[in-house]
This record gives structure tokens, sequence and C-alpha cells, in this order.
């Protein structure tokens, strides 16, 4: 079986052809030549390239997958940017201009205003927009968090609520809506609060896990040591303690912080990445990145480390511009010329890590955005059920994985791997599936538009597109749907905990349901959000991706057609170790509930039949692995013709079903006239003419049988006597001098 | 190809010539089972001294077993409504079956292909799973519902057993010695060190010895029925031959845990000459199957329905499926609370359609046989039976309807039920 969209890879550079990697920069990268700026910023929660020059702010919307197109310009003051962030709506834009002054520009209306921090002598670290109900914007201060709603008509804000702090620095990815507050004296104590469309929801303070107390007295950490990343939808805190070349793993809960435990680092100085789910840890001094995939608990990184690659698509070049192959040649040539100075720069001193994967190269004025090679994981894998089960949870790339998958089982099949593995294997597959079909019943029942009371009225106004008004609706209805559940849920805990007086210090265990309850909430966070990153993003290529985002799972009827079907056809393949593989998967998507596709049925008795094991074949049929249908009776009473025990059951399983027309025309052909003849009559099948009985019994030579059969048309077809056949039949039997009444 | 010896009839007891004939066809079947056909002993030694002496050892056994004080202990009431050499399935569900088979298929896969040709797997008295045809599955199932599966092992936990059970874990000599003076007073020779394709013509085995099958603290099942190794440092790993499948030869390695057995066939003639395959099973089961085995024991006494599982309320029956030698009936609990009016008359009836069938039989018609009836008994009963090719199916009904009708609409149900309507008439 072939990768249909095997990707035929460029390696650019000295790196060479045969190098390997396993995330690589996509080529051509984007760049943005704009006279006079000096500074690219990533906004996460408008998902924008902001590039400022003296006096205006170019924005491009940032997409997987797309070039560079005419940037949006929104003419500002002349002035400092220490910041900028477009609103969610991309109706406002804020540029911090100073330590206490952020200013606004709505882009639609042309309208300015500013506001000052509350405080003159706190001093603004940052600001995010944010879509939770109490609040539009969030200034954090040093004296902590200022937050302000949008005036109804869009031309001020007007403070809403201060929550006081003592801030050193921040963090805030819009991914997670958490914003990390580091404060203490070595900034070693953290913060944390979760804007999301359910409210403001504050965490428990914890502290930064250090060992080698001593030794680290005195380090301060930076907000370069720590990461917030969302991976599957949960949010973790990655911090790294660098005397012991450690990097500690939170997670957060509602109610908890939980550490999960440490991975090694290798370097002085990482950074991160979150690929699809997938943490890449970039080792900058080694220039190596080693990912990992945290689900479940940590384990060691997936694959070995490899350095970052730049890769061209060739693919994609050519499927983008077709028509105009040469001015397209030359572009490339230029960029590839423009590239040869920067290439060797990997890990350059201006790279800026955004979150989740993208990478700005100060320096050149150039964004990069991280890919997973699937295919190159896949090569490099051994422990095969892990890479499935890897290879399942891809959103991003699900249509290569999904084949990769389906590969990988060929392989594993064909190669007569350990049935244990192939078992495991199956596993794997079954329950992706099942989850997935889950997943999108769940989807389809938040999906359904239905008025919402509960969603603030103030919400409503700032809708203004169309557009806006479909991203929004999932977010606050599955929201609306799971907080109470799970407030409910989280009170019960509560007073179970009071009434054990453990108040103080959440049990491991209480975490655990914790996270049960929190995990759905992000969850359903994490896929609204992938819904509204798809709707707002409008080209033809993130839309295909839309529908891709389901099927990483592999159906029933996928396996049988891309894996069995393709296993059968191949001309050495044992039919032994494929009936083994096929009672694998059938009892993984039994215990799994799936269906079993009809053409897998056919291929098992097939099989069964090849080996001549037609015991087991009728245990399966006894048992209803092989169901009743009528492919499968067909298939059967093929099979019985060797061996008449399976016939039987064939037959049989016809007349269950209740395919009368089948069951005639099987026992006819044994001879078995007048079973069948009362069968018609019990069943009512009209649809055998009387001559066919009639010839059936007079080809027989019984003048008995011919009599009976006549005597059965007379007295149950109606107006038989007018029939040619009538005429016909009763002149034969009064040749025999037998002629019926 | 035996001699049959024929039981008077006394007043009042029951016994069907097919009943009868029943035992011996089981009796043959154990045999060819253990020993080869007699045509193959004939064949290797023509003086016929061989073949004598497994029958020797074997017919006393068997009668043994199947007499109880000068009765044929299955001429009971009962037999009527049960049939003598077929298999009891255990009824699975669909994902419960597939789980068995994968394990099967995992068991198989652990030992390469064509090391482990069968496998035969029983819960208590029933059978789960088998790889085997109808034929060689209905006479192994026969021996191990006979000396294998707990019950068969527990009872004979009697003195003597735990006697041998003691020496054996204590000093493996004394037991031996036991064993070689039983062989000697049977008559035989012990084993002298042999090339074990040819081990039964010096050592008679008899498998059907009561008490000779134990379990090793690893969950195997140990037999000397087959004799002991030349060294005299363990049991000969017993080995039957099928009949159907292949007329070879097979090493029987049985495992149980609780209620489950797994009775394993390894090929003699892939195995290395002189070298004992089970060794390596023994292992490899032990390291990597257990805990699947113990799983699936779990799954099937929970599946289980308990010792009435089959009963279906209103009903006596037996249903018999001879293209898979598969039957299905009452309990016998059940039966049991039938009159004896009910049960002679199913006897006679039976007795009847045997004599009808034979006659078929004969005659050579391809059609499959076919026939129903209805029999109003002295009781007030109805005797149904119904027939479609090579299934049967008897029904006893003493508090059912008044009517015929009633009782054809009562058969209809059942069959439609529990005969995946097999018994339909139209």
């Amino acid at each position: 079986m072939a990768l249909t969209s095997s990707k035929k890879t460029r390696c650019m550079g000295g790196s060479g052809a045969g190098a390997l990697s396993h995330v690589y920069l996509q080529y051509p990268p984007f760049r943005c030549n704009i006279p006079g700026s000096s500074k690219m910023m990533y906004d996460d929660g408008s998902r924008l390239l902001l590039v400022p020059s003296p006096d205006k702010m170019f924005s491009w919307p940032v997409a997987r997958h797309t070039q560079s197109n005419s940037p949006n310009v929104t003419v500002v003051d002349n002035g400092p940017v220490l910041g900028a962030r477009f609103s969610l709506d991309l109706t406002i834009l804020a540029i911090q201009s100073s330590d206490c002054e952020v200013s606004f520009y709505n882009r639609e209306s042309g309208a300015k205003f500013k506001q000052l921090c509350r405080s003159r002598r706190d001093r603004i670290l940052g600001f995010f927009w944010t879509d939770c109900p109490t609040c539009d914007i969030v200034f954090v201060t040093t004296g902590g968090l200022e937050l302000f709603s949008l005036a109804p008509r869009l031309d001020a804000v007007k403070l809403v609520d201060v929550r006081p702090l003592q801030v050193s620095w921040y963090l805030y990815t819009h991914e997670s809506r958490l914003l990390l507050v580091a404060s203490g004296m070595h900034c070693r104590t953290f913060q944390c609060y979760q804007f999301s469309a359910a409210g403001i929801i504050r965490l428990p303070k914890f502290d930064a896990g250090l060992k080698k107390l001593e030794a680290n007295r005195k380090v301060t950490i930076g907000p370069e040591d720590v990461h917030i990343a969302t991976m599957y939808g949960r949010l973790y805190c990655l911090q790294v303690d660098r005397l012991s070349m450690e990097l500690n793993i939170y997670r957060f809960y509602r109610d908890a912080v939980v550490p999960q435990g440490t991975i090694p680092v290798y370097s002085e100085t990482v950074a991160f990445s979150v690929v699809d789910g997938v943490l890449l840890v970039h080792q900058l001094a080694s220039e190596v990145v080693l990912l990992y995939a945290i689900y479940a608990d940590l384990k060691g990184p997936i694959s070995a480390p490899l350095p970052l690659l730049i890769r061209g698509d060739s693919c994609f070049t050519m499927a983008g511009c077709e028509s105009s192959t040469e001015s397209n040649d030359i572009l490339d040539n230029e960029d590839m010329r423009t590239l040869a100075s920067s290439e060797s720069n990997i890990y350059g001193e201006n790279w800026v890590f955004a979150n989740p994967d993208i990478i700005l190269d100060q320096d050149h004025g150039i964004m990069w955005r991280i890919h997973l090679d699937l295919e190159a994981i896949a090569t490099s894998s051994s422990d095969l059920p892990s890479l499935l089960e890897f290879l399942q949870r891809r959103r991003l790339d699900a249509a290569v994985a999904k084949e990769l998958s389906m590969m990988v089982l060929c392989n594993m099949i064909m190669e007569k791997r350990p049935l244990l593995l192939i078992s495991e294997a199956m596993d794997v597959i079954s329950m992706a599936y099942s989850q997935f079909l889950r997943t999108r019943a769940t989807l389809v029942i938040a999906k359904q538009p239905s008025a919402r009371p509960q969603v603030p009225a103030r919400h409503d106004q700032r809708k203004k597109a169309g557009k806006e008004d479909e991203k929004d609706v999932p977010v606050s209805d599955c929201n609306t749907n799971i907080i109470p559940e799970c407030s409910d849920q989280a009170q019960k805990q509560s007073e179970n905990v009071g009434s054990s007086k453990r108040m103080s210090n959440a049990t491991v265990e209480q975490c655990k349901i914790a996270h049960e309850v929190v995990g759905i909430v992000e969850e359903t966070d994490e896929s609204a959000a992938h819904n509204k990153s798809e709707n707002s993003t409008g080209s033809p290529l993130s839309i295909s991706h839309n529908i891709s985002l389901a099927v990483t799972a592999v159906s029933p009827e996928e396996m049988y057609h891309h894996v069995f079907a393709v296993i059968d056809n191949e001309t050495d393949v044992d039919s032994s170790t494929l009936i083994a593989a096929i009672i694998q998967y059938l009892r993984s998507a039994a215990s799994e509930k799936l269906n079993f596709p009809v053409d897998l049925q056919l291929l098992l008795i097939k099989l069964l039949t090849k080996e001549k094991r037609y015991p087991e074949l009728m245990h399966l049929v006894r048992t209803k692995v092989l169901e009743p249908s009528k492919e499968v009776a067909k298939e059967m009473l093929q099979v019985g013709k060797s061996y008449q025990p399976v016939f039987m059951l064939g037959l049989n399983m016809l007349r269950q079903l209740s395919l009368h027309g089948d069951y005639l025309s099987e026992i006819l052909q044994q001879g078995r006239l007048l079973e069948a003849l009362r069968y018609a009559r019990q069943n009512r099948v009209e649809a055998i003419p009387p001559s066919t009985f009639l010839e059936l019994a007079a080809a027989s030579q019984d003048i008995q049988k011919l009599a009976s059969v006549m005597r059965f048309c007379l007295d149950f077809v109606p107006s038989f006597e007018t029939t040619s056949e009538y005429q016909t039949y009763s002149a034969v039997l009064s040749q025999q001098k037998i002629v019926p009444a | 190809m035996i001699l049959v010896i024929e039981k008077r009839k006394e007043s009042g007891e029951l016994g069907r010539t097919r009943a009868l004939q029943a035992i011996l066809m089981e009796a043959h079947g154990l045999f060819t089972l253990f020993y080869g056909s007699i045509r193959a002993l004939l064949l290797n030694s023509p003086s016929g001294d061989v073949a004598r002496s497994c029958l020797q050892a074997f017919l006393p056994d068997y009668i043994s077993d199947v007499m109880t004080v000068k009765r044929l202990s299955m001429l009971s009431s009962h037999s009527g409504l049960q049939e003598r050499g077929t298999i009891q399935m255990m009824a699975l569900d669909r994902s419960t079956a597939l789980e068995v088979q994968s394990v099967v298929d995992l068991l198989q896969s652990w030992f390469g292909s064509g090391r482990i040709h069968h496998t035969l797997l029983l819960f208590q008295d029933l059978l789960v799973s088998t790889t085997l045809p109808p034929e060689d599955a209905a006479h192994l199932y026969t021996y191990a519902r006979m000396r294998l599966i707990p019950a068969a092992i527990s009872t004979s936990s009697g003195g003597h057993s735990l006697k041998k059970v003691l020496s054996r874990a204590n000093s493996s000599s004394v037991h031996l010695k036991a064993s070689a003076s039983d062989i000697t007073a049977a008559g035989q020779r012990p084993s002298p060190a042999d090339s074990s394709n040819h081990h039964s013509q010096f050592f008679t085995p008899r498998p059907l010895q009561h008490d000779k099958w134990w379990r090793d603290n690893d969950g195997f099942l140990v037999t000397d029925a087959w004799g002991v190794d030349a060294q005299g440092m363990s049991a000969i790993t017993p080995t039957v031959w099928l009949q159907q499948s292949s007329q070879e030869r097979m090493k029987l390695v049985a495992y149980q845990h609780k209620q489950l057995t797994v009775v394993m066939l390894i090929s003699v003639m892939h195995l290395a000459p002189n070298a004992d395959g089970s060794h390596v099973l023994r292992n490899q089961v032990l390291e990597k199957a257990s805990n699947k085995l113990n799983a699936l024991e779990d799954r099937l006494s929970k599946e289980w329905g308990g010792i009435n599982a089959n009963h279906v309320p209103g009903y006596r029956y037996l249903y018999v499926d001879y293209d898979s030698r598969v039957s299905k009936a009452s309990p016998a609990g059940k039966i049991a609370t039938l009159t004896k009016d009910s049960l002679l008359s199913l006897d006679k009836v039976r007795s009847e359609i045997d004599i009808a069938k034979g006659r078929c039989d004969g005659s050579g018609e391809a059609q499959p046989y076919e026939l129903e009836t209805c029999v109003r008994t002295r009781s007030n009963a109805w005797v149904v039976v119904r027939i479609r090719g090579n299934h049967e199916l008897y029904l006893v009904l003493e508090r059912a309807s008044e009517t015929l009708l009633l009782t054809a609409e009562a058969t209809e149900k059942f069959s439609r039920r529990h005969c995946d309507g097999i018994f339909a008439s139209d």
C-alpha cells in the first residue's frame, strides 16, 4: 500500500537530501518586508501577525498552510509600540504605547481612544483580550489585574474590576485562556487565572519546583523558563529547572495544580512548541528537538533527538500555482537565495517561539511554522501499538495519520508480527473509532442551534457578522451545557471534603475526580476552539482541514478496504495469519460495540473455507459473529456446496431473514417441490409463477408429484383453470388417466 | 468391530437399541482416540497381539465406567432426553465468543504455526470452543468430560491420588516404584527408552483408569496413564490419534485454571524425535498465556448461566445437531420432574423413529429426512418430535396445552427462540 499523498520532500540548503528529522519548518516561510519595521509580533488571540511601522500597523492572518497575501493596514499614531493585540472580533486594535497607557483604534469606525492604568505607581506589563463574560480586555500591571469592558458604542473602555496582586512578570496564552502570574522575590510563586467563557477561575497558588535548593537559592525564574502548554485539550505548565537540567510538568485542574513529573533537558536553554498536542522541546544548545506525547502518563520521548530541518513541499507549490509555473520558479529561486544566508541560522539568536507552533525570526523578518513529519516518526518507531495510538490522536494531518495507521497495520500483519502486538494495535484502532463516534455525537448535539437565554445579552451585541455568530455559538453552547453539571460535582466534592475536614490539602484522588470533571470542560473548550479557528479562517485549505479533522479514526469499512482486502490481494500471505488478525479486529470492534462490515464477514468466510476450517466457520455463525444477512447466507450456500452442514446453516439463515424468494429457489433447486409449495403458501410468496412448480414437477417424471402440484394450483391459485399451463399439464395427466377434478 | 454384550431387558426398563449402539460408538471412538484405528494396529502387527492387548486394557476400564453394579447406568429414565456422544456447548455471547477465539489464536501463535494444532476449551463440563472437526471434537470432549474437567479431577482426590501427589512432591522414586508395579500387575512391561513413535507397542496406556490425572501446582494436568519415561523422572505426555482431521498422532497437554480446562494438541510429526515439546509449551503458557486464560475464566464464569442455564420453563427438551455433534437439553434436575409414563412414551416414540430413520438411511434417498410427530400420552402429556435432516428436536410437554393446535404452537415458539427456527413447519 502506498501513501497516496506521499510527500516528495526536498531538503533545502546544506542539510542534504538524506537528512532525517521528525519535525520540519515548512518552506517557503512567510516573509514580511516592511521598511522601517524592526519587530514582528504574533497575536495568538486573533491569530494575526502584527508588524508595526512608524505610523501603520500591518497585520496578516496566520492560518496553517496559507501563503502571504496583502496585509491589512491600520493607521496608528506615531509612537513606540510595546505590545499590540487585536480584539477577538478583529475590530479594535489595542497598542500599548508606554508603561501606563494603551491606545485603542477602531478599525471600522476609525474611532481612537486611550486608557491609562489605574494607579500612577504601577506599570503596565501587558494586556490581552478575552472572551470571558465579565470583561473584554485585561491589563496586567505590576500592581495586579485591571479588568475593562468595552462601552456599547465601542468608543471607550470602562473599568469593571481590579484584582490587586504583586506581579513580577506574567504569561498568557489565548489557547488556554490561562494567565500565569509570577510573584515573590525570585519569582517562584505562580498564581493562575483562567478567563474562560464560564467566568474567571482562580487556581490555587503553587511554587516552582527546584531541586538542589541550596544552589538554587539565588536563582530567579524568568518568563523564558516557564511555558503554558495546551496538549490534547489539557493545560500544563512547563517549568525549567536549569541547575538540575530538568523540566517540571504541572497539570492544571480546576481546583488543583498537580505535578506530573519531570523530563530531562539536555541544554541550558530550551524552547517549547506544541504541534498538534505534541510537545516539542527544542534543545537550543545542541540544536535538536525532542518530541513528547504527554497523554496518560509521562513517557520518554517518542523519537530519537533529531535536528529541525527546513523542507519545501514540491506538491504544495505545484498545486498552488500550476498556471504560472515559470514565474513561480523564479520566485522559488529568489526565495532560495535569500534563504541561503539565513538558513544556517536555525535556532538563531533572535528566534522567538510563539505559542503554539510559530517561530518568528526577527532578524530576517521570517515567520516559520513547525510541522510534524508523521511519516518519519512512523518509520522510526518500533513500538507499533504506541505509534498507532500516537497517529490516531493526530488532528492536523489527520488524513496522513490515517493512511499511515492503515499502512502500519498492513505491514504488521504481512510481516507476521506477534499476534499479541496485532491484538493491541487493533484495540487502539477500535477504541479511537468509537471515541470518534462518541465525540461526533456530542458535537452534533452541541451544534444544534437553539436559543439560549443564558448567553449574556452584551455578548450578542458585540457580534457583528454572521460569521462571528457561528463561531461563538459552539463555545457558549458547550459551556452552558457542561458547566452546571461540573459545578454540581465540584460542590458535592467540596462538601465531601468539608465533612471529612481535610479541606486544606487536596489529595491525589480528589484531583483525579476533578480531572474527570474539568477534563470535559477543557476538552469541549478545545474542540470549540478548533471550530472557531476553522470558521474564522476562510481559505479552502483549512476547510479541507476541517473535514479531515474527523477522520483519523479508521472505520470498520475502511479497515476492510484498506487493510484486510489489500492483504488478501497479496499473493504470499498466509490465510491463517490473516484470519487471526481479522478475529483480533472483530474482537476489539465487538468490545467497542462497532458493527462488522459485511464485506469483512464475507472475507472471513472465504478465508476459513480456503483453510477448510468449516467447524470454526459454523461456530462463528452460531455465535452471531457472522451476522445473518443475505450476503452471508449466499456465501454460506456457495461454501456449502463442498460441506453440507454449512449449506444447511446458510439455508436456514435465508429462512430466518424471511428472504422467501431466495429460500424457495434454493429448495426448488434441491427438488424439494412439495415443501416449497407449502412454504410458499404459508408465507404468501407470490413471486414464483405456478408454471415453475409445474415444470419442475413434470421434469421429475413423478406423475404423483405433478398431480399434487396441479391440485395445489387449482386450490390456491385464483382462476388457474383459465391458464395455458392448466391445459398443458392436465393433458399430460389425462394421458396417465389421473385427472384432477 | 467390537462384540456387543447385550443385556436382557428387565420389565419396565428403558433401552433403545440406538442408545445401546451409542455406547458402542462411544467406546469405539475413545478406543481409536487412544490407540488409533484397529485396522492400523493390525497393519502394524499382523499377529494382532497389540490390538488385543489394547482392547484388553481398554474395555474393562470403559465398562467399569458405564456400568454401575451390573446395570448399564446410562439406561436410566432420563436417557430419552439425552444423546450419548454429543457435545454440550456453552452458550456464548458474540463478544465473548470472539474473546475466546482470540485467546485461542494467541495461544496458538505463541508457539509458532504448526506447533499447537488444535485446542479444545472447556468451561466446567461444557465445551466453549474447539478447532477440531466434529467427530474428533466429540471423542476428545467425551474423554475430557470423563477425566479432565475439574469435577473429574477433584472427585479423584481420594487417599490414592493424594498419596501420589505427596509421593511426587517428596521423592519421585517411591511413586515410580508404585506405578511400575501397577504396570507389571497389569501384565505389561514398563517401557524401555524407545523412540516415542512406537511407544504404544511396548506399553499399553490405560487412559480410562480412574484417579490417574492430577493437577500440578502450575495448573497443568499430569497423568501417568501413558507411563513414565526411561529415567523414571516424569510422566510421559499422553498422545492421542485424530481420525477425522489428519489421521495423525498428537501430544495432549492440558492446562486448568479453576473451571477452565484447555486441551492443546501438538503434532508429534512436527516435533524433533525424542523432543518433548510439552515442556517448552508449559513454560510459554505460564509465561504469556496464563493471564489471558485467567481473565477468560473470569469472564466465562460471569457469563455462565448456572446449572439450569439451558432450562426453558414449561419445556423438557432435547435438541441434537448431528452435523456438528452438538446437543442441548433440559438440565437433568428438570428432566427428573417428568412422570415415568411420559418418559416411557418418549422412549417408545424414539425407538419407533430410530427404526424409521434406519429404513430411510438404507434407502439411500438424497433428500434430508424430515418428520413431525405429536403423540398424546396416557398421562395427558404431549411428546413432540421434529426432525429436519440432521437436526432433531424432542419435546415433552406435560402441563402444556390440551389441544394439538396449542402444542404445535408451543413447539413453533420453542423452535423460533431456541433453535433458530430450524424446526418451523410450513
